[in-house]
């Protein structure tokens, strides 16, 4: 295998939403890619994919139109991450990244202007842009308050069906629940183990049986998110035919398999493009020759091996995924040591309240760029002209709390990729 | 290409037919497979005793660096603890004075690193898939195979560095080259259970019985493996079978042996030219 | 000769009485392959092996060809230590029986036939010389090497080597030629006594005290005499080259050996040793000579671990026929875990010595467990059975001894944890304290806070785990779940953890480690938790839980079936 003798045009640090898509869009422009970094928290996802959802967070208000959202946020947030790309960028990336997992078994479905409102796994309503295809009629169901029943299960953990009701019992009258004992099963549950399990269909046929007795005055069924592992779609329809009626998942708490679906499509999907991918490999560190090559070292301590790439992608999202560090004396970023926006001082890590609605200043945290996703260094001047950034590890956003996640990973890994191609830097 | 061959213990008893065939598969592709005295690849003892594991695993690469070989293994467990070994000896400082202060007694230098292949990668990386799919002389048209991996070639992976750990293709790379359909199936990177075998053989059963009904469902006629503790697992009689036919595992040896012609298929084909071996 | 008839007598009865205990003993050796063997005792088999016999006693019984396999160097050490002793035990020590009636004129002190002996003796001792040089010299042969070997190959050469000085004292001897004399020769006159010492002092080399004359006329007369009396029945003891070299070393102190008459000590110490052999056979290294060519024959040049006759007798004399030659123990597949962990066991030489001393029931428990652990370690790759140059099946031995070991639980730290719950193994092992080995080596993974301090708890380990989705109730079948284990090892919980069944029922698939977001080496510290609990277990020769567990009735039973009485030391029995 000559993963490592190889110049690859592009090396893409990270491997949770940013990383995943910039992978994509630059192997679908036919560049070589090198892959490698953490997942970070790709499987912690609820598989849903939230454009702008909420502004300002201090006020928690909820926007239906994420378009008009964005634009509230380019207006208070001069420096937010959607300032630099324009609607039409966004959208673009958003329905490639979707017309790919779709070609991968993974269908998404929303409005073209419109949010969406979906279960959470607390049984909340949030609001988001696009909804896997196996969650659908949870929002068809929500919205027409339709006679509904959510199944949940004998030791299945993050994941209850009358907190869910208890949740939505005033507006939603219909709406009941009930416990059932999963097929082959008696003690705790884990769900990607009940996706194996029901990828096979005389599970599935058990499981509809059981469900039936409960299910003969409604039109809905909803599962925690566990209706199999790469191809949900066909374990719904089964049970759709096996049940007479519409079977919709909610994501579970995680560790989901909402999260880790997402990432086996990416698996299944890259690999054909070529692309090579580092799994599980951090990148400890970047070196840049004169000619603007870099050398990443990547691996760990006792077990360092040399990538080579002409340009790169810093997608390492923030401090789960490792992309920031949080020292004793502040915020840093380790790879290339770009200087981070962050509060000034300590102190101003810590609020009183954990929970408090506006969040804090860290969450804000994270590298500036220029317009062509090119981080700055300390005198404001483009760091390496080959050099591009994308997803969460960007300053000025709380994905988090604006419900933006999914939006900025994508749209920002779509601008780097089209900035760098245009740059034309010797790919 | 020549290689020093490592076949693992367990081939010449458990599993001789595997050494034949893939010794009639590397003769027919120009490998020269030169065997050597190895010891135990350190594999079995590693749940009771590191140093011996990897003393074990660091001697076979004195005997291969002193033969100025590298080594080729058609086991995955095999393959997996001397990747494993490699690691250990380069992350534990202790250990490695341990295991070279081992070696100093036997009157044998502490190695360089040796490269360590499975087969599979020396047939994608030396032959290729395209040389295979010229080779091919009776192609394995509309056999459905679904790859079995094996876990310990596979992961970790940044220790084995086999394919990738999470989305791996050279299985099937190598398998549609002459002529086969590969299926997906959910369970393709799971364990076979073999390493519970004699230690919870309920758990191994139950592992090899839901790989096997995956497989099953996925519309597999056949489950390629390509490591001797997984084909054992998978050959091992099993009072069920008979009540959940499930597709017969097949050395993915033989399966390219079929192909090439070099001997009857090992399994029915779909064609009809059922061969049995 | 009444001495010689009393010690040929005695060591033929204890030649008889050895045999006789070593058969009468009840074959029920829990180690020993199973008894029942009638599966294959199919009259072709015999037929089949009578057929092939010529070849194979040609082949590999006369041209050692299965030694040839092993080295040229072998070979050609076997094959002079062979012919020489075989030869000299036809004709020489049984010369009564084959020399005298079947060869008209035969006399030991003739020619070619006291040539011939040395011829013979020098074989083996040759023989001798290189086989003491490859026990020295060849490494990995010293943990092969017993006192029984260096008993073997002293006796063997004591006996040729006590042979050349019996005749080289007898060479030299003047008592000797007087009881000849005295016997056979009928002096004519006073002249004829000096004259033939004349002779054969000069010519045979026998040192009279004082000197025989040396003149040349008194020789020349001798000569004639010995013409006429001895020569029927004397070659020139010349011929006898090596002994007549070594009287010819020793003949400086001729008088005083003369006067100690050493020609009889050398006399007794070459019988003894001969007859010594002899009473030795039945046991060890000593019955080669006679199980291994028969062994030889039954296996009809096989290599494999096919059992051809099947039977228990079969068996049993594959596990006689070893010669204790180490080959086995120098391929050893799994000779660098002996290196490793100094358990002789491992090697297939010594574990056969074990298992013939526990079908004996003559182990203690921790003999016992060696053997345990030696068995279990073995990779069954058939390399000892191919490369034995006595065609033994241990193949065979190791497969059967290994499942009657697994019968009475004697297979290993995953059976031992298993009798017991997780809670109750907690106990034991956190009053015993940390082992030696965790002592020593320590600070391993499982012991470092480094390696626990990126986990959150998130559950990507236990849910990705395939032995907890195959389990239909984690909690109590697992006991605990890799993330629990994670979390009591960063309390510094680690008794806690051993015995879980979580961490011996690890499949090591390793997507544990592979999917932690943390890169925390989930599988590696499994592993590394089963081999400190290995250790503490081998450390203290626990093979069962002191305490009553789940299982353990089950096992008071298979104690009590075993042959030998139950292992001392209350820690090995739960009763």
């Amino acid at each position: 295998m000559k993963r490592y003798e190889t110049v690859y045009d592009v090396m893409v640090i990270g491997a949770g939403f940013a990383g995943m898509a910039a992978t994509l869009f630059a192997a679908e422009r036919g560049l070589s890619v090198a892959q490698a970094g953490a997942t970070g928290g790709i499987d912690f996802s609820t598989g849903f994919l939230d454009l702008m959802a909420v502004h300002p967070v201090a006020e928690g208000r909820y926007w239906d139109s994420p378009w008009d959202a964005v634009d509230a946020v380019i207006r208070d947030v001069p420096g937010h991450p959607y300032a630099r790309l324009g609607k039409e960028c966004i959208r673009t990336a958003l329905d490639d990244f979707t017309t790919f997992l779709a070609s991968q078994k993974l269908e998404y479905l929303g409005h073209a202007d419109r949010n969406t409102p979906v279960f959470s796994p607390a049984g909340t309503v949030k609001r988001t842009f696009r909804v896997p295809r196996t969650a659908w009629k949870g929002t068809e169901a929500l919205r027409d308050k339709a006679p509904t029943i959510i199944v949940d299960f004998h030791g299945l953990k993050g994941f209850s069906g009358p907190q869910i009701v208890e949740m939505q019992k005033q507006q939603w009258p219909d709406l009941k629940t009930a416990r059932l004992a999963f097929p082959g099963s008696i003690g705790e549950l884990y769900p990607e183990h009940m996706a194996w399990t029901l990828s096979a269909p005389e599970r599935c046929a058990e499981l509809a049986k059981a469900v039936a007795e409960h299910a003969r005055n409604v039109e809905y069924i909803g599962f925690p998110a566990v209706l199999g592992l790469n191809d949900p779609v066909r374990t719904v329809s089964l049970l759709e035919e096996l049940t007479g009626r519409h079977v919709f998942e909610i994501p579970t708490l995680p560790p989901s398999i909402t999260g880790p679906r997402l990432r086996a499509t990416f698996d299944r999907g890259l690999a054909p493009r070529g692309v090579c991918t580092f799994s599980q490999k951090m990148v400890l560190n970047a070196r840049r020759a004169d000619d603007g090559l870099f050398s990443f070292q990547i691996g760990a301590a006792g077990d360092v091996r040399t990538v080579r790439a002409r340009n790169a992608i810093l997608a390492s999202g923030r401090f789960f995924g490792k992309g920031l560090l949080a020292h004793r004396d502040g915020v840093i970023e380790p790879i290339f040591n770009i200087p981070v926006t962050q509060p000034s001082s300590r102190t101003q890590w810590h609020t009183e309240r954990f929970f408090a609605r506006q969040g804090n200043a860290l969450n804000l945290s994270g590298i500036e760029v220029d317009d062509r996703q090119r981080p700055l260094g300390t005198n404001g001047a483009v760091l390496h002209d080959n050099l591009f950034a994308a997803g969460a590890i960007l300053a000025h956003h709380d994905w988090m709390r604006m419900k933006c996640g999914a939006g900025i990973a994508i749209a920002t890994a779509y601008h780097a990729v089209r900035s760098m191609i245009d740059s034309g830097s010797k790919g | 290409m020549k290689y020093a061959y490592f076949p693992g213990c367990k081939i010449a008893h458990h599993l001789p037919d595997y050494g034949t065939s893939v010794r009639s598969l590397c003769t027919a592709l120009g490998i020269t497979l030169v065997p050597l005295e190895f010891s135990c690849c350190g594999w079995p003892v590693r749940h009771e005793n590191a140093v011996a594991s990897v003393f074990s695993a660091v001697r076979n690469f004195a005997v291969a660096a002193r033969a100025g070989l590298s080594i080729v293994t058609p086991c995955k467990c095999c393959f997996g603890n001397l990747k494993y070994a490699q690691a250990r000896m380069a992350s534990d400082a202790g250990l490695a004075a341990e295991v070279g202060n081992l070696l100093g007694r036997e009157g044998l230098p502490l190695p360089d690193r040796v490269e360590v292949l499975h087969l599979l990668n020396v047939l994608d990386r030396d032959i290729g898939a395209d040389r295979l799919r010229e080779r091919t002389v009776r192609p394995l048209h509309g056999l459905k195979v679904a790859c079995h991996y094996g876990c310990h070639a596979l992961r970790p992976g940044n220790v084995t560095e086999f394919d990738d750990p999470l989305a791996p293709t050279v299985f099937e790379r190598i398998l549609t080259a002459v002529g086969a359909t590969t299926v997906e199936w959910d369970l393709r990177l799971e364990c076979c259970g073999n390493p519970l075998r004699g230690r919870d053989d309920t758990i191994s059963d139950a592992l090899m019985r839901k790989k096997r009904e995956n497989a099953r469902a996925a519309g597999a006629d056949v489950l390629a493996t390509g490591c001797t503790y997984c084909q054992m697992q998978f050959a091992a009689p099993s009072g069920e079978e008979k009540t959940h036919p499930a597709p017969d595992a097949i050395l993915f040896t033989q399966l390219l042996e079929a192909a090439l012609g070099l001997a009857p298929a090992p399994c029915a084909m779909p064609d009809g030219t059922t061969e049995a071996r | 000769m009444t001495v010689f008839r009393l010690l040929l007598v005695s060591a033929v009865c204890l030649c008889l009485a050895g045999i006789i205990r070593r058969y009468a003993r009840r074959l029920s050796g829990s180690a020993l392959p199973r008894q029942d063997r009638s599966r294959g005792r199919t009259p072709w088999q015999i037929t089949h092996i009578l057929l092939h016999l010529p070849v194979t006693l040609i082949t590999d019984v006369l041209l050692l060809r299965r030694t040839l396999r092993t080295s040229p160097y072998r070979w050609v050490m076997h094959a002079l230590t062979l012919s020489g002793f075989t030869g000299l035990l036809l004709f020489h020590a049984l010369d009564d029986v084959v020399s005298r009636p079947f060869i008209a004129g035969y006399e030991s002190t003739l020619d070619p036939w006291q040539w011939l002996r040395n011829l013979l003796g020098g074989l083996v001792v040759a023989g001798c010389l290189m086989a003491l040089v490859r026990r020295l010299r060849t490494r990995g042969l010293r943990p092969a090497t017993r006192l029984q070997d260096w008993l073997f190959m002293g006796m063997v050469a004591g006996i040729v080597l006590s042979g050349f000085a019996l005749e080289a004292t007898k060479i030299i001897s003047p008592n000797v030629f007087n009881r000849m004399t005295d016997t056979y020769f009928v002096p004519e006159s006073d002249a004829d006594i000096p004259a033939l010492q004349a002779f054969w002092s000069a010519r045979n080399g026998v040192r009279f005290s004082p000197p025989a004359g040396t003149d040349a006329e008194l020789i020349a007369r001798g000569a004639e005499l010995h013409a006429d009396n001895c020569s029927y029945c004397h070659a020139d003891t010349s011929s006898a080259f090596l002994s007549r070299a070594l009287a010819t070393a020793i003949s400086p102190a001729a008088d005083a050996l003369n006067a100690a008459q050493t020609d009889a000590f050398f006399w007794f110490l070459h019988v003894g040793l001969a007859l010594a052999g002899l009473a030795l056979l039945p046991y060890g290294k000593f019955l080669h000579p006679v199980a291994t060519p028969l062994n030889l024959v039954l296996r009809n040049r096989r290599h494999d671990a096919a059992t051809i006759p099947d039977t228990a007798t079969a068996a049993r004399l594959g596990f006689e026929a070893c010669t204790r030659c180490g080959e086995c123990s120098l391929h050893c597949s799994v000779a660098p875990h002996f290196a490793a962990m100094g358990n002789p066991n491992i090697l297939p030489s010594e574990k056969l010595v074990s298992l013939r001393k526990h079908a004996a029931g003559a182990l203690d428990t921790s003999a016992i467990n060696a053997l345990a652990e030696g068995s279990r370690i073995c990779t069954e790759c058939m390399r000892c059975t191919d490369i034995c140059p006595s065609g033994i099946n241990l193949q065979d031995l190791w497969l059967s001894s290994k499942q009657a070991l697994r019968q009475q639980a004697l297979d290993g730290p995953n059976t031992t944890i298993r009798q017991c719950t997780a809670t109750q193994w907690a106990e034991v092992l956190r009053t015993q304290g940390a082992s030696r080995f965790e002592q020593v080596r320590g600070n391993g993974l499982a012991d470092r806070a480094e390696s626990f301090w990126g986990c959150v708890q998130c559950t990507t380990c236990t849910s990705v785990c395939p032995v907890v989705a195959v389990s239909e109730a984690p909690a109590k079948d697992l006991d605990l779940t890799p993330q629990q284990i994670m979390n009591l090892l960063r309390m510094g919980l680690k008794d806690q953890t051993l015995a879980a069944r979580m961490v011996w029922s690890c499949t090591t698939c390793y997507k544990c480690q592979e999917h932690c977001p943390q890169n925390i080496q989930v599988a590696d510290i499994l592993f590394e938790l089963r081999q400190i609990a290995t250790e503490r277990l081998r450390e203290r020769d626990l093979t069962a839980c002191p305490l009553p567990g789940p299982s353990a009735p089950a096992r008071a039973p298979m104690d009590n079936a075993l042959p030998h009485p139950a292992p001392k030391g209350s820690s090995g029995d739960p009763a």
